[in-house]
């Protein structure tokens, strides 16, 4: 379960396409002498998708930051590796330029969410601290993933921008090699090898530590992590994965470390990259590391000033972060990446509300906090969503509107081992029967102020994506009364539309109310969702009305969302915890940091992420499909899983709310990213 | 006297202890597992068991209650579950800012409220006191909340006068330092306050008109000045001065609500997110902070008494 909507970013870089002749380009079929293995770059599998209108990358703004000119809206791509078609991506900003000019310099001013500022700098980050603000608005501006993600909305990782370039897997997928372009830390050191294996060594002595830790999972699926040469990793696995989910769910959670974090105290002096016999090679060198640099971590004030967090490889520098959450940095002169910042200055602003945002957005500036100067905007900033319909101002005012939605899917939970309602919500033919009551258009119309995507299953059909099949957009449980009433009467239920309907057929036969359900049974649920969200609030009150007229009773209860993360559980029928019966936590499944839509850790038998103890053995096989299969496989065993899961119902199926980020008039660059991460690096100003 | 201060402050620690105990237990009585609230419903059982190690979570409640108790008498307050900062660092950071935003807005509301009350009781039901009675219900029925976004629908987003946030400093000096952005805040938190004050303030100094003594000093020929400083007022004040020592709490409450508005993070925001979020070593290190300053508050109101009001004596 990942985060809340929230604001994202946007590009200008590189990309290359299918169908590109670029070296580093997906969809190639490698073969790499001296290790006698068949290579295969895993993107063959999913192209990314042409996003309509794409333009024709240019080389020239990167190194044109100081006085690039555009000519109108196709000219702001860039191109790696030669041209291809180009064009902004829906939403993305820049796209009404007309004869503006575009200017190097200058600060931009992005609001952050309330109540979540940044506060830790580690990216080895525990669920305390697991939050977008900490994570993609925070970390990754300082420390690069070796693998990008999401630009520009696609869902496909992001080679050219990558540390790493494509990963080469063997012919039995059980050994990985991975290659490192040349990168450097900003104390001059190179990004090598060794701080991939530090980061894993890190990993694997600290694992309780990680938030995105599951057990089974990276690292412990890496048996072993060696240096090849300075620019070389080779993994080994302990089974033969399926390469484009290895990819995409585990090596991107991999972040190399700088070795001159490889000490246990400050008054250690930082090692050299060639020094042996580093903390970080024995488990318990590892966990001093890691409490050593937890606690450097929890010196907020201090992190500019740091002599550890100061060596950075990503494209901006810290210069200032206050304990409210305003963080300042500065374009990092040595980023070895192919993005550098056209800005002088990237200030992040905390807000005690969506409020208060808002009204700073309507004033048309802001006090900003430390070095803001008068009458500076936000940038980038958001419409909460009890603000919608005064979109139309902000537009009057000159903001760029953007619609952003995460790549993810939203739904709400049935507890499947409560011991009242559990036989109930076990029947397919009653979650079918509720799941035609959810009115996902009419709530995104209603509740959601438009801003809303239907889901009709586990691998979402927007925003675009080479993952979901043709099934994806089509609703198989479509909003209807009428069928949730002839399911049920069908299932041997005496229907009491605006009373309580009870089973009249007990039995487990095909027309029965199913095992577990005795004569006279009633329709009776509570559902449990978090306050504070207008959507929410709106859609189950429909819910509820809506149920009704087939004599389902829902007994709503609004609580906090920090109630609901602590009640909505996992259990066993017999555990006090299994006493929830419906709930919500108001926020959709992101996949991020697990980017490929598989579901082994939501709907898998016994996962982490399986709260509503949902058990299929045909479902969990689907599942090992999609992890294990051959990268040739690979299509056909996720399309399986989706097929599956969408009818299967092992949560009920509930519109994905989408943020809606306003952008200043002449700030361009910035478009949403599928995973919620920003790269104000690829911002700038134009001159009006 | 000091006896009586002695007393006083002994009652205090018995009263804060007394808190932090109810606090702690209903804390404790919330149903759900605190560490999968912190840690979100992904976390792993390990993570679970970490958490609930460092944090002394598998202990016994009372002798998590006790290492609590001694950390207070350490002057630790305990470190945020969420906010990566010490609650004393959090306390210190924002409560210096609180008190320059809710005590010039308490100084501007008894400025006004004070010679208003008194003016409304001397012109007791003419057109002053009418007229001033209905601004004052009119504000003490408004949320503050809804009478923070007027005023910067109106002054900051509509005529652009004041910005629509407070200072964002860090420091006191550097929130003295901003005086335009203190504005709206500091307006809104008055006007509440003058309609509750001045309220007090009539009712008071209606009470106080007809007392013998003030007839006594007008019949001795007093120049009416005289009569309304020396005996008027200062007789009228014991009931704002209770107020005042009882409005200590309003850094919480009053407090909260502007600096949700204005984009003023200060302890009254800090404590409510905590509440929601689970966040219990800030709920518990500010409630000790604020259950100190209500009892201190209301310590100083009595011996403000004895000041105002030269019969009351404290032995």
């Amino acid at each position: 379960m990942s985060s809340s909507p929230k604001a994202p970013k946007r590009d200008l870089r590189p990309r290359i396409e299918l169908g590109q002749s670029c070296e580093d380009a997906p969809g190639k079929e490698l073969r790499r002498a001296g290790w006698g293995l068949t290579l295969t770059a895993p993107d063959a599998v999913f192209p990314a998708p042409r996003h309509p209108g794409r333009r024709t990358p240019r080389t020239g703004l990167r190194q044109a930051a100081a006085g690039l000119a555009l000519f109108g809206a196709a000219s702001i791509g860039l191109g790696a590796c030669g041209s291809g078609a180009v064009s902004p991506g829906k939403g993305a900003t820049g796209s009404a330029l007309g004869l503006a000019t575009a200017r190097s310099g200058g600060s931009a001013y992005f609001a952050e969410e309330p109540e979540t500022p940044p506060d830790y700098i580690f990216p080895l980050v525990s669920g305390q601290y697991f939050t977008v603000e900490n994570t993609s608005d925070f970390q990754t501006l300082l420390y690069e993933p070796l693998y990008w993600f999401g630009d520009r909305g696609s869902t496909s990782v992001d080679y050219p921008l990558s540390i790493g370039n494509a990963p080469v897997y063997s012919d039995d997928n059980r050994v990985v090699t991975i290659t490192l372009k040349h990168y450097e830390w900003s104390d001059g050191e190179p990004v090598s090898a060794r701080d991939v294996i530090f980061w894993i060594n890190l990993l694997k002595a600290n694992r309780d530590q990680w938030a995105s830790y599951v057990p089974g999972g990276f690292p412990d699926n890496v048996t072993s992590a060696t240096a090849l040469n300075a620019r070389t990793v080779r993994l080994e696995l302990d089974a033969s994965y399926n390469p484009v989910w290895f990819t995409y769910n585990e090596l991107s959670q991999i972040t190399p470390l700088p070795l001159a974090w490889d000490r246990t105290s400050l008054a250690a002096r930082a090692p050299s990259p060639s020094a042996k016999h580093l903390p970080d090679l024995t488990a318990s060198g590892a966990r001093s590391v890691y409490n050593f640099l937890n606690g450097q971590a929890k010196a907020i004030g201090s992190y500019a000033s740091s002599p550890i967090w100061s060596v950075v490889d990503g494209a901006w520098k810290l210069v200032g972060l206050t304990t409210d959450g305003t963080a300042s940095f500065v374009p990092n002169r040595l980023f070895s990446g192919p993005d550098k910042a056209h800005l002088a200055r990237f200030v992040e602003l905390s807000y005690t509300s969506a409020a208060a945002e808002f009204s700073v957005l309507r004033a048309g500036s802001a006090v900003g906090g430390p070095g803001t100067a008068s009458g500076d905007q936000i940038s980038v900033g958001y419409v909460p969503d009890n603000d919608l319909p005064q979109s139309g101002e902000l537009k009057s005012q000159g903001y760029q509107l953007v619609d952003w939605f995460p790549f993810q899917f939203d739904y709400f939970e049935p507890n499947l081992n409560n011991p009242e309602v559990g036989p109930i919500l076990r029947q397919l033919y009653f979650r079918e029967a509720f799941q035609h009551l959810v009115d996902q258009e009419g709530w995104i119309h209603a509740y959601y102020g438009g801003l809303g995507l239907p889901t009709y299953g586990p691998v979402p059909a927007s925003p675009p994506n080479p993952y979901a099949d043709a099934k994806a957009s089509v609703n198989p449980y479509p909003f209807s009364i009428a069928a949730a009433r002839a399911l049920l009467y069908d299932h041997g239920w005496k229907v009491v539309p605006n009373g309580v309907t009870t089973c009249g057929r007990p039995g487990s036969g095909p027309k029965d109310c199913g095992k577990g359900i005795a004569r006279g049974e009633g329709l009776n649920f509570t559902l449990m969702y978090p306050s504070g969200l207008v959507y929410t609030d709106g859609s189950m009150v429909d819910l509820q009305s809506v149920a009704k007229e087939v004599g389902i009773e829902i007994a709503l209860k609004e609580v906090t969302p920090t109630t609901i993360a602590s009640t909505i559980l996992s259990c066993t029928p017999s555990q006090p915890a299994c006493g929830w019966q419906l709930g919500q936590y108001g926020t959709g499944w992101v996949f991020e940091p697990d980017h490929y839509p598989s579901g082994e850790e939501i709907f898998e038998t016994g996962a982490l992420g399986n709260v509503s103890n949902y058990s299929n053995a045909t479902t969990d096989k689907l599942i090992v499909d999609t992890t294990k299969t051959t990268a040739a496989g690979a299509k056909a065993a996720l399309d399986a899983y989706q097929d599956q899961v969408r009818l299967q119902l092992p949560n009920f199926w509930q519109p994905s709310p989408g943020t809606l980020v306003t952008v200043q008039s002449n700030l361009h660059g910035f478009s949403p990213n599928a995973y919620g991460f920003i790269s104000p690096e690829e911002w700038y100003f134009t001159k009006a | 006297m000091i006896g009586y201060t002695l007393r006083r402050l002994v009652q205090a620690v018995v009263v804060l202890i007394g808190l932090t105990v109810l606090v702690f237990a209903l804390e404790h009585m919330i149903p759900g597992n605190l560490a999968r609230a912190i840690l979100g419903p992904r976390a792993s059982p390990g993570a679970i068991a970490s958490f609930d190690r460092t944090n002394g979570l598998q202990r016994p409640v009372v002798s998590q209650y006790l290492t609590f108790l001694s950390q207070v008498v350490h002057g630790n307050l305990g470190y945020s579950y969420r906010l990566n900062q010490s609650v004393d660092s959090l306390v210190v950071h924002e409560l210096p800012n609180d008190l320059i935003l809710v005590g010039v807005a308490l100084c501007l509301a008894l400025a006004i409220a004070i010679p208003l009350g008194v003016a409304q009781a001397l012109r007791r039901n003419r057109a002053l006191d009418h007229v001033a009675t209905g601004v004052s219900f009119l504000l003490y029925s408004m949320p503050s909340y809804w009478l923070g976004l007027l005023l910067i629908a109106g002054l900051a987003i509509g005529v652009h006068v004041f910005p629509p946030e407070a200072p964002q400093a860090a420091s006191p000096a550097g929130v003295l330092a901003d005086p335009r952005a203190l504005v709206l805040p500091v307006i809104t938190l008055t006007l509440v306050n003058v309609a509750l004050f001045g309220r007090y303030m009539r009712s008071a100094a209606v009470d106080t008109l007809a007392q013998d003594y003030v007839r006594m000093a007008r019949s001795k020929g007093l120049p009416e000045r005289a009569v309304l400083l020396r005996h008027v007022l200062r007789n009228s004040l014991v009931p704002v001065v209770t107020l005042l020592g009882l409005s200590v709490p309003a850094v919480l409450t009053t407090g909260l609500v502007v600096e949700y508005v204005f984009n003023f993070p200060g302890l009254g925001l800090t404590y409510f997110n905590a509440a929601v979020n689970a966040d219990y070593p800030v709920e518990l290190g500010i409630t000790v902070i604020v259950g100190l300053a209500t009892v201190l508050g209301s310590l100083f109101a009595d011996l403000a008494y004895a000041v105002l009001d030269p019969r009351v004596r404290y032995g």
